[in-house]
């Protein structure tokens, strides 16, 4: 059982493209500041995965200068202003293709662990 | 610790990386992703600084995440490209190093003998007095202005209603320091400076007690215990820094006091002072018209010095309406402590040097902004291609401006390095009298300081060239030669200018030091009146409980006087009150008695000293008139004196003042005038502020404690100084002597700051020469570099080397003559601004004004003779082939 993941293990444990996958999971959802992103996927995912802003905040800014995600600046709950993110439209694309890609992926870790063959 | 280092880190991530509007968002992002974590730490039981810390550790971590991954999310644009400015920057100083050094060396002389100057005047005028809450601390002077009398101290029976019935003061404190012999347990006797003063006395200067106690107000009273507060200096000395202390005893003039307390070491306002003594003001005794107390006041937050006097003016009019005989004309007035303490001739002297300073700064600037146009030239080529490859106007001149600034650097780091040996020189050469000498010192602000002299001179010496020098247009240059350039002769105009500049920013600075120098050569050649050499002098002050009465120091100091006498090589003794350029500062209203004389309200303000009979004799001041003292001079039914010789001409012009009378402080006794001596210098070789003289017998004046002996000498007088501490030993071995020094150091300590700030001027204007010289030869070298092509044509269609030398030069000589004529113009200002401080100098002194402009004309001449000689040897068929 993981605790908590530190920033550089969940770096090299997780495939390239898996944090941007969980950010863009996320923000399909809604629209959310750093913070909260980091929230539910550490909700989500029962604490398993905590990210550290170390890693997430560079993923999200790469994010948006892929042009995935975009960012406008709100008033959080606190009444603070914060930045809120969301997903474009070709980040939505983005998402079903990593989506895609990581169902497959997982699909084909688990035909190999299991011992059987793949359904398709 | 670490905390610390990442609060470091942070900010240097915020200043560095952080720059522009997508960091600042970030960071503003970060911000708030911090605060949530630490309210939801706190949501989880922590306390704020846990979960602080914690907060703190989670962004230890991304910190280093994120300078890795920060690295190819975001470029930080303005470090990168300044770093790369930077780094082509050295490289160019590097493939140039004859230019780097040179410029390098001006400005860091430049900037060295600037933040010298600024150091000095920083740790004596600028940086706080040893006092807390300065702006409020007054002296509170009386003044009589009918009798010419400022800045006097007070009676005490004055400062006492004073102090009654002021309400704008939160403290007034009176103090007056005497010489005493001091001695501990376990320490010999020895001269010590003591202060009375008032109770309260370390709250109102912010002087901290280290062990003990201030003295009680109940304590401040006539009468009572005879106790003591030592200064940390005393404590540490005798009583090894031991808390305990308090209750043991300290030796003041051979009476135990109790000691109650220990000031810390800031309480050296008035000089080194070891014991403080309650004052213990006594109204009731004291006489009215009597001042020797000084008094500080400190005002009461939120009071004004006028609404403070204001007030004075009224309780000062009720004590004249009270006290007619003794408080005529008697008014008082405050002057700021920190105004006081640092004399006005300091201050304009210091600002003198700065201002010099200032302009040998500026001086260097126009010779490395000059240096910059002429390479700028050569690299003309470089600067092209650069452009051709689209490097923008903006970019090339922030290039130039960083090239500028490396070498500003470094001259500025060198001139840090400079500035330490310059104030060694200072403090080696300064009077020991300057307030705060042994502070002088390269500190935080002189670092500033400097740092600011590089920006500046980064701005100065760069921006015109850096604007000219990004003038570059593309396609001339990549093909053609330097001359088909549209710039070049806009910039050599320029460059010119700045020699022109240069010249008479330095023809000012010799004209400047010169009329220091002349006014400084009069000084030291003024004949003070009296002959200083071969005289050894020491002062002595016998306390009044194991001295009485007059007699009691008398026969004192008849034994000593005849020890001193039989010393080998001494040929004369003298006793006086007071020694010319000593510390003692007296002078009376004198009145003339006789009517036939001019009329009494005509009185004169006259410096007094009693000397006895060999006085005269051992100073060598000549009597005019008269006789010197006598032993019978003793006699109060018939009191002598003897004046001075301008005393007596302005009393009785063209008659004798011999047996004539006088009248000093306006009292009952009556003088009679027995002898005429000729005026001395007593205080200031100037003479400005000097005093006609009179002097007191000492027979007269028996009972006056504090005196100082002058032995004349046919050794050197220094040489004595043991056997004199032995002759008084032998006499009484507890009876300290002090100022032991000789008569020719006191006179030359008037010479002090005139041979300073001589000494200084006369090195910046060698240095402004030398730079104006080097200024020179770097246009006219140039000059004749861009010129070879043309001098060859001129000498292959026949012109003579003579006519080529003679085209260098006059185009030299024009520059020089334009500078000159400037640099006469700025001297007149100059000089109209400095001959307040200038002694006996006519405002354009004709020698000086003609000498220094023809050692700048000499020097110009030198400079320009090697590019002439250059010019003359151009070979036309060379210079031909080469294009």
């Amino acid at each position: 059982m993981i605790r908590r993941i530190m920033a550089k293990p969940l770096r090299n444990e997780l495939l390239q493209g898996t944090l941007d996958l969980l950010v863009l999971q996320v923000l399909s959802q809604g629209k959310y500041h750093g913070w909260d992103v980091a929230k539910r996927i550490s909700l989500l995912s029962s604490d398993r995965l905590t990210l550290k802003q170390g890693s997430l905040y560079p993923a999200m800014h790469r994010l948006e200068a892929q042009g995935w995600i975009a960012a406008d600046w709100g008033v959080s709950e606190a009444g603070r202003s914060a930045k809120f993110y969301h997903l474009t439209r070709s980040g939505r694309r983005q998402l079903e293709a990593e989506r895609a890609h990581w169902e497959s992926f997982v699909d084909a870790m688990g035909a190999v662990l299991s011992g059987q063959e793949a359904s398709e | 610790m670490k905390g610390d280092l990442y609060r470091r880190l942070r900010s240097w991530l915020k200043r560095w990386v952080f720059r522009g509007r997508q960091e600042q968002e970030l960071a503003a992002e970060m911000e708030f992703h911090r605060e949530q974590l630490i309210a939801q730490f706190r949501a989880e039981g922590m306390t704020q600084r846990e979960a602080e810390l914690a907060a703190r550790r989670e962004f230890g971590a991304f910190a280093d995440a994120y300078q890795e991954e920060a690295r190819d999310a975001w470029r930080p644009m303005s470090l990168s490209a300044m770093l790369r400015d930077l780094r082509l920057a050295f490289r160019a100083m590097r493939r140039s190093p004859g230019f780097s050094v040179l410029a390098i060396l001006t400005l860091g002389l430049g900037i060295g003998a600037c933040t010298t100057m600024f150091s000095v005047i920083q740790s004596t005028v600028r940086s706080a007095l040893p006092v807390a809450e300065q702006d409020r601390l007054f002296f509170f002077w009386e003044d009589n202005a009918a009798l010419g009398i400022d800045q006097f101290s007070q009676s005490v029976p004055n400062f006492v209603d004073y102090r009654e019935q002021t309400t704008s003061f939160e403290s007034l404190i009176g103090t007056s320091s005497g010489n005493v012999s001091l001695a501990t347990g376990n320490q010999a006797a020895r001269h010590a400076q003591a202060v009375q003063i008032s109770a309260g006395f370390s709250r109102t200067f912010g002087w901290p007690m280290l062990v003990g106690r201030d003295f009680l107000a109940a304590e401040d009273v006539p009468g009572g215990e005879a106790i003591a507060i030592i200064s940390e200096r005393l404590w540490r000395d005798a009583f090894q820094a031991r808390e305990d202390v308090v209750g043991r005893e300290v030796l003041i003039d051979r009476t135990p006091h109790r000691i109650v307390g220990v000031v810390g070491a800031q309480a050296d306002l008035y000089g080194e002072t070891d014991v403080f003594r309650p004052l213990r003001p006594d109204a009731s005794a004291g006489d009215r018209d009597n001042h020797w107390l000084t008094v500080v006041g400190k005002l009461k937050p939120g009071v004004t010095v006028a609404q403070a006097e204001a007030e004075i003016d009224l309780i000062a009019a009720s004590l004249r309406a009270q006290y007619p005989d003794t408080m005529k004309g008697w008014d008082a007035h405050l002057e700021l402590l920190a105004d006081q303490l640092i004399p006005p001739a300091w201050r304009q002297g210091l600002n003198l040097l700065l201002g010099a300073v200032g302009l040998l700064l500026l001086i260097a600037c126009a010779n490395v902004a000059n240096l910059l146009l002429s390479r700028s030239l050569m690299r003309e080529r470089e600067l092209a291609i650069r452009t051709s490859l689209g490097a923008t106007r903006g970019q090339l001149a922030r290039q130039l401006l960083s090239e500028t600034f490396v070498l500003a650097a470094a001259g500025a780091v060198l001139g840090v390095v400079l500035a330490y040996w310059g104030l060694e020189a200072v403090r080696a050469l300064a009077p020991s009298d300057l307030p705060r000498i042994d502070e002088i010192a390269i500190s935080g602000p002189s670092l500033a300081f400097a740092g600011c002299a590089c920006v500046a001179c980064t701005l100065i010496a760069g921006l015109l060239p850096a604007l000219k020098g990004s003038q570059t247009t593309p396609a001339p240059n990549l093909g053609g030669t330097a001359k088909a350039a549209g710039g070049t002769l806009q910039r050599s105009r320029l460059r010119d200018t700045l020699v022109v500049v240069q010249v008479a920013l330095s023809l000012t600075l010799l004209v400047g030091s010169g009329l220091v120098l002349r006014s400084f050569a009069r000084l030291s050649q003024v004949d003070p009146g009296f002959d200083a050499s071969g005289v050894l002098t020491f002062q002595i002050a016998p306390d009044e409980a194991t001295y009485r009465t007059g007699a009691d120091m008398v026969s004192l100091f008849e034994r000593l006087h005849d020890k001193l006498s039989a010393l080998p090589g001494v040929t004369g003794v003298a006793q006086t009150s007071g020694l010319p350029f000593g510390d003692g500062r007296t002078s009376l209203n004198v009145f003339p008695v006789d009517p036939a004389a001019v009329p009494a309200e005509e009185s004169v303000q006259a410096s007094w000293r009693i000397v006895d009979a060999d006085y005269f004799d051992v100073l060598r001041i000549p009597l005019t008139e008269g006789r010197a003292f006598t032993a019978r001079d003793n006699d109060w039914e018939a009191p002598t004196i003897i004046i001075s010789r301008r005393l007596a001409e302005r009393f009785w012009p063209g008659q004798s003042a011999l047996g004539k009378r006088v009248n000093p402080g306006g009292g009952d006794a009556h003088y009679t005038v027995v002898g005429v001596a000729e005026d001395i210098r007593l205080r200031d070789l100037s003479g400005a502020s000097e005093n006609p003289q009179m002097y007191f017998p000492t027979p007269l004046w028996a009972g006056w404690r504090h005196q100082s002996f002058a032995v004349r000498t046919v050794v050197p007088p220094e040489t004595l100084g043991n056997a004199v501490q032995d002759a008084v030993r032998t006499i009484d071995p507890a009876q300290p002597i002090f100022g032991l020094n000789t008569l020719a150091s006191l006179a030359q300590r008037d010479l002090r700051l005139p041979r300073l700030s001589a000494w200084l001027l006369s090195i910046f204007a060698t240095l402004a020469l030398l730079l104006a010289a080097i200024g020179l030869y770097a246009v006219m070298s140039t000059a004749v570099a861009q010129r070879t092509r043309e001098i060859g044509v001129r000498m292959a269609l026949g012109a003579q080397r003579r006519a080529v030398v003679a085209m260098v030069l006059s185009h030299g000589g024009r520059l020089v003559v334009l500078g000159t004529v400037a640099g006469l113009l700025l001297s007149m200002g100059a000089a109209r601004a400095l001959s307040a401080g200038l002694y006996g100098s006519p405002t354009f002194d004709l020698v000086v004004f003609g000498v220094a402009a023809l050692v700048l004309v000499g020097t110009a001449a030198l400079s320009l003779l090697l590019p002439a000689r250059r010019a003359a040897g151009v070979d036309p068929v060379v210079a031909l082939r080469s294009e």
